[in-house]
């Protein structure tokens, strides 16, 4: 299956159900609280805002997560696709990309 | 778009017992119990001895012995409801019901006995004269403790409905032999 496939399937399975989107939507926030955030101890934690589900769901994405230490970095681009693991990182990449970009110097006119 | 984080087989064993040990704490948080504030879930350097496995069955019974052997964990336990049912058992062994008794002593070990849904290992429960032993079977490097957890909370509400249920019998049956010496006095 091409990745435009797999992308195109995920959308659609989206835009049927609401309840696929949130899922996934806690399944991130999940995956930033715990491994991405500054949380650490269990009261930093507020335990209303997930259920037991969502972080179980949560677990198994780790777990079908496969190591980018094991697949190449150009073999892996479809492996992984549709894992929040995965979304999380590329979300990163955009920030990093806009980080990038840097604001244009103002340059200084010299009279001589 | 390509990824920016470079996930090891180490980091992902890390999240593993991260996501493992949040599911503790969120088990005992809704169950109306929750674990210490300054216990850290986060872990690091692929340790799982930081599982709060065992701080969360302390707040559930009393641990007594925790003893390790060759890739066996073996934890007594023991709460109210436990010694209960050591008592009754014992009560109840020396009456005619001694075969129903023993039959439902062997269906709540059984419906314990279970295997892990990822790894290879099992665990099981027995009871003791001193209370109940615990021993879970297999690598700790590949346990998920919350799946125990969930089983324990599971058998101890059936234990619980089993102790209710034997102790009305043996008032019953205790009763029934009070008025039986009576009569023939």
């Amino acid at each position: 299956m091409s990745i435009v496939q797999k992308f195109d399937e995920q959308i659609a399975n989206q835009v049927m159900s609401e309840n696929y989107g949130h899922s996934f939507k806690q399944r991130m926030y999940l995956i930033e609280l715990m491994l991405y955030g500054d949380a650490e101890k269990l009261g930093d934690v507020d335990f209303t805002s997930f259920t037991v589900g969502e972080l179980k769901d949560t677990l198994d994405d780790i777990m079908s997560y496969e190591s980018d230490e094991i697949h190449g970095y150009e073999t892996s681009e479809t492996i992984n696709v549709g894992n929040p693991l995965l979304e999380i990182n590329r979300l990163a990449g955009i920030q990093n990309d806009i980080l990038k970009i840097k604001p244009l110097r103002m340059k200084r006119r010299r009279f001589f | 778009m390509a990824k920016v984080c470079y996930l090891s087989v180490q980091w992902l064993e890390e999240a593993r017992y991260t996501a493992d040990n949040l599911l503790i704490a969120k088990i005992m948080h809704d169950l109306g119990k929750p674990l210490e504030e300054n216990l850290r879930f986060y872990v690091r350097n692929s340790c799982n001895d930081s599982s709060m496995f065992i701080e969360a069955l302390k707040k559930l019974f009393t641990v007594e012995i925790v003893m390790e052997e060759d890739e066996i964990l073996h934890i007594l336990l023991s709460n109210e409801d436990i010694k209960d049912w050591i008592y009754l058992t014992n009560k109840l062994l020396d009456t005619s019901m001694c075969e129903a008794v023993r039959m439902v002593n062997m269906g709540l070990e059984a419906t314990f006995d279970n295997v892990f849904i990822h790894w290879d290992g099992k665990y099981s429960l027995s009871f003791q004269e001193t209370g109940l032993l615990l021993n879970i079977q297999g690598s700790t490097y590949y346990t998920l403790y919350h799946e125990i957890l969930e089983s324990v909370l599971s058998f101890q509400e059936d234990l619980k409905r089993q102790v209710q249920t034997w102790k009305n019998y043996w008032r019953e049956y205790h009763e029934r032999n009070k008025r039986d010496q009576n009569h023939a006095s």
